[in-house]
């Protein structure tokens, strides 16, 4: 279904035209809106169907495998495109649709550190960020407003978290337990901050704590954009939202100014939607592949690509998962799937650890019986099969808990996303490719962090301990493939998104990223898009057009 | 499809009884996976939602059907792929059983209301003093 949003005829030339209506072109979109200009935001996919999340009903634990699966190869849904992934040891995950990948985000929310922008000065190695954790500061607290975050004030760790709209989402027994270890061994732990409703906000309920979280949480609790932004911003009579909208590449004209964007409707007719500036939100893989497919006579190697790193420094964030059982029930079997709790101890780099920078710990429930079968957490589960079935099941359901490790990953360009040469999408666009190898010092990283964890649930007093190394499919943070930095020459945007090489065409996912930090990254993705929002819209970026400069007074 | 509707032949129901057997035996008090119709009406009911696993299952069906004789171990390492899809059939049917579910004392489905902010809060800023006394732990950059 191609929908827009109220009666009224689409501009002919827009202020602003935004690719994908995630969290950060559902941020966007709405700040052009209130700011009183025109805006159209096209996504490829669909609004959610929450009927078939089944949330509240028995199948919901099979439906990880389908209309929910964070693999588009496996999902293949409205606005799906094949990814091709032979050539990389992680898979990327994500959704395409109005709410974007963060339907299926745990919502674990967690700012970066301030050292994640000072990598190189701190330890030496990759970049420096063109803008620090203060410059974001304000726009974290707004972000936890709009986003309606549940969280605990004060985190030692994390400086200026104190202002969550509501209280923390329950640690549960598990948490408690955790926690009390982590005093005991003089480590650092915090309460869990998620985009999970607490209490009656906005149009968020409180949770009721089905552990539906991963799969579109059909009692309106998970805060996505489809609940938080998107009616909002669809009052608005300036805005447009055309779903199954794909955008194949973004136009320009002869002076190197972006001009607008051409798309396919749900239909496959080819339109085009033209706009003073053009807004790119549809992620580390989405953005890149979009720019390389605008490749021209003007600009044979991608759009904005003059620094060749369009497409490189793939960061995807190893992961490793350690599971605590105990002997008793620590009540996992249901509750809120974000985090119960983190622990930063140790995140910064220590280099007698024999590896640079750090990973946060994020502790979560292992969920129901069938969630006991699969490799995510439980790593190789070919033992669980046979004569120890069900007391294995025993052993496992609602007695474990989850530590889930991030780790820094440091930008390879051998790490990227093109174009591939094999697999088209529905409109016979060309899918990214993915090739990804998961670095020396993210293996050793992990180690390291994986024998802390151990130890952690031993202070715990867990019985039994599962180590899942390193785990295919999490890949669930895209970052790195349109790099920030101040210089034409080795990065693709500046400090406020700015395509270096082309004046009104912004980059505003986590494509910017230079460095990829070792947590969860909408927080900061939704922080850097409220910047940059207020940046244009109150005149204060430069936007290349004459046209908006009326338009945003 | 829906979940009255199947797609198995008798034969093929045949060969995912002994797998659900190989795969859920009886044990811990639990009923083996035929016992509780693991191979009838549950995969009935999990394809209704998981048409992807059906393919694999009867590629791995026909792969059995040849062999005389087959062991867990043997069918993991030769059809990793297919196992894998199998698996989930089965253990989903199992699970979807309301006396399997009952007997596990698994309720995830129903609502769990929340404590009082207040009291939540007060607990957790209880556990987290220590934290708290340790003072600030970020690296400064500023
Ligand atoms: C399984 C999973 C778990 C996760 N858990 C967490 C978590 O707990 N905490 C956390 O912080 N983050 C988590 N994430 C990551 C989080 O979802 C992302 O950080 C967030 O969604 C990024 O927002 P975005 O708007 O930049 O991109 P996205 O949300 O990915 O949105 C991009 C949109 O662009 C659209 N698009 C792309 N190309 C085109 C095109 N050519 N034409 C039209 N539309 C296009 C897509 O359809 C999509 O809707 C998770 C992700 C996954 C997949």
């Amino acid at each position: 279904m191609t929908e827009k949003i109220g009666e009224h005829r689409l501009p002919e030339i827009a202020d602003v035209v935004v690719v994908g209506a995630g969290p950060a072109g559902a941020v966007m979109t709405k700040a052009f809106a209130e700011a009183g200009m025109s805006v159209v935001c096209l996504d490829q996919g669909d609004w959610p169907d929450y009927s078939t999340s089944r949330s509240a009903s028995p199948e919901r634990a099979l439906l990880g495998g389908n209309e929910w699966s964070p693999l588009s190869n496996v999902r293949k849904g409205p606005g799906d495109y094949p990814i091709d992934e032979d050539d990389a040891d992680i898979s990327a995950l994500l959704w395409n649709g109005v709410g974007g990948s963060a339907m299926l985000y745990a919502a674990q929310w967690q700012r970066n550190m301030p050292s994640d922008f000072r990598v190189r000065s701190l330890d030496g190695v990759a970049d420096d960020w063109p803008i620090s954790y203060e410059d974001l500061l304000p726009y974290y607290a707004q972000a936890e407003r709009d986003f309606a975050i549940a969280g605990l004030n004060g985190d030692p760790a994390v400086p200026g978290a104190d202002q969550y709209p509501m209280a923390a989402t329950p640690i549960g027994e598990a948490g408690r337990r955790m926690g009390k270890a982590h005093n005991s061994l003089g480590w650092h732990w915090w309460p869990g901050a998620n985009g999970i409703a607490t209490r009656e906000y906005g149009r968020l309920k409180p949770s009721v704590h089905r552990g539906a979280c991963f799969l579109g949480c059909g009692d309106q609790a998970k805060s996505t954009v489809d609940v938080t932004h998107w009616p909002d911003i669809c009052r608005h009579r300036n805005a447009w939202l055309l779903t199954r909208a794909t955008v194949a590449r973004v136009e320009t004209n002869s002076s190197g100014r972006a001009t607008g964007v051409i798309y396919f409707d749900s239909k496959g007719v080819e339109r085009q939607q033209k706009a003073n500036l053009v807004v790119l939100a549809a992620n580390g893989v989405g953005t890149p592949r979009l720019l390389l497919m605008s490749a021209n006579s003007q600009h044979p190697d991608g759009l904005a690509n003059a620094s060749g790193l369009v497409g490189k420094r793939l960061m995807m964030h190893p992961y490793s998962a350690v599971v605590g059982t105990f002997d008793d029930e620590i009540g996992t079997m249901q509750g809120a799937y974000g985090h119960l709790l983190y622990s930063l101890e140790f995140y910064e780099t220590d280099e007698s650890r024999g590896f640079v920078r750090g990973a946060k710990w994020g502790l979560m429930p292992t969920g129901g019986p069938m969630e006991m079968t699969r490799s995510f957490p439980w790593g190789d589960n070919r033992e669980l099969w046979g004569a120890r079935f069900n007391e294995t099941i025993r052993e496992r359901l609602n007695h474990s808990a989850t530590w889930g490790i991030i780790a820094e990953d440091l930008p390879e360009e051998h790490n990227r996303v093109e174009l591939s040469s094999t697999l088209v999408d529905e409109h016979g666009l060309p899918a990214p490719k993915i090739v990804y190898e998961t670095s020396e010092n993210s293996r050793r990283l992990l180690a390291f962090h994986v024998e802390r964890a151990k130890e952690s649930f031993l202070a715990a007093g867990a019985k039994q301990i599962t180590v899942a190394p390193h785990i295919r499919n999490t890949g669930w943070h895209l970052l790195g493939t349109t790099k920030m930095g101040s210089s034409p020459e080795d990065s693709v945007v500046d400090h406020t998104g700015r395509a270096h090489t082309v004046p009104n065409l912004y980059i505003v996912d986590g494509s910017t990223w230079p460095t990829s930090a070792g947590v969860n990254p909408t927080a900061t993705v939704v922080a850097m898009a409220l910047r940059t929002a207020e940046l244009i819209t109150s005149g204060n970026a430069a936007t290349g057009s004459k046209d908006l400069e009326g338009a945003t007074a | 499809m829906n979940e009255n509707q199947t797609v198995w032949t008798d034969r093929e129901r045949e060969v995912l009884k002994r797998l659900s057997d190989l795969l859920i035996p009886a044990g811990a008090g639990m009923p083996a996976a035929s016992e509780v119709g693991a191979h009838l009406s549950g995969t009935d009911k999990v394809c209704s939602v998981r048409t992807d696993l059906v393919e694999p299952a009867k590629k791995l069906i026909a792969e059995l059907e040849q062999l005389q004789e087959w062991s867990l171990q043997d069918i993991q390492s030769r059809y990793p792929v297919l196992f894998e899809a199998a698996a989930e059939l089965l253990a989903g049917a199992y699970f979807l059983d309301e006396d399997v579910a009952r007997t596990l004392d698994y309720r995830e489905q129903i609502t769990i209301p929340l404590d009082p902010e207040a009291t939540r809060t007060a607990e957790l800023q209880e556990l987290t003093a220590p934290v708290v006394a340790k003072g600030n732990i970020w690296r400064t950059t500023v």
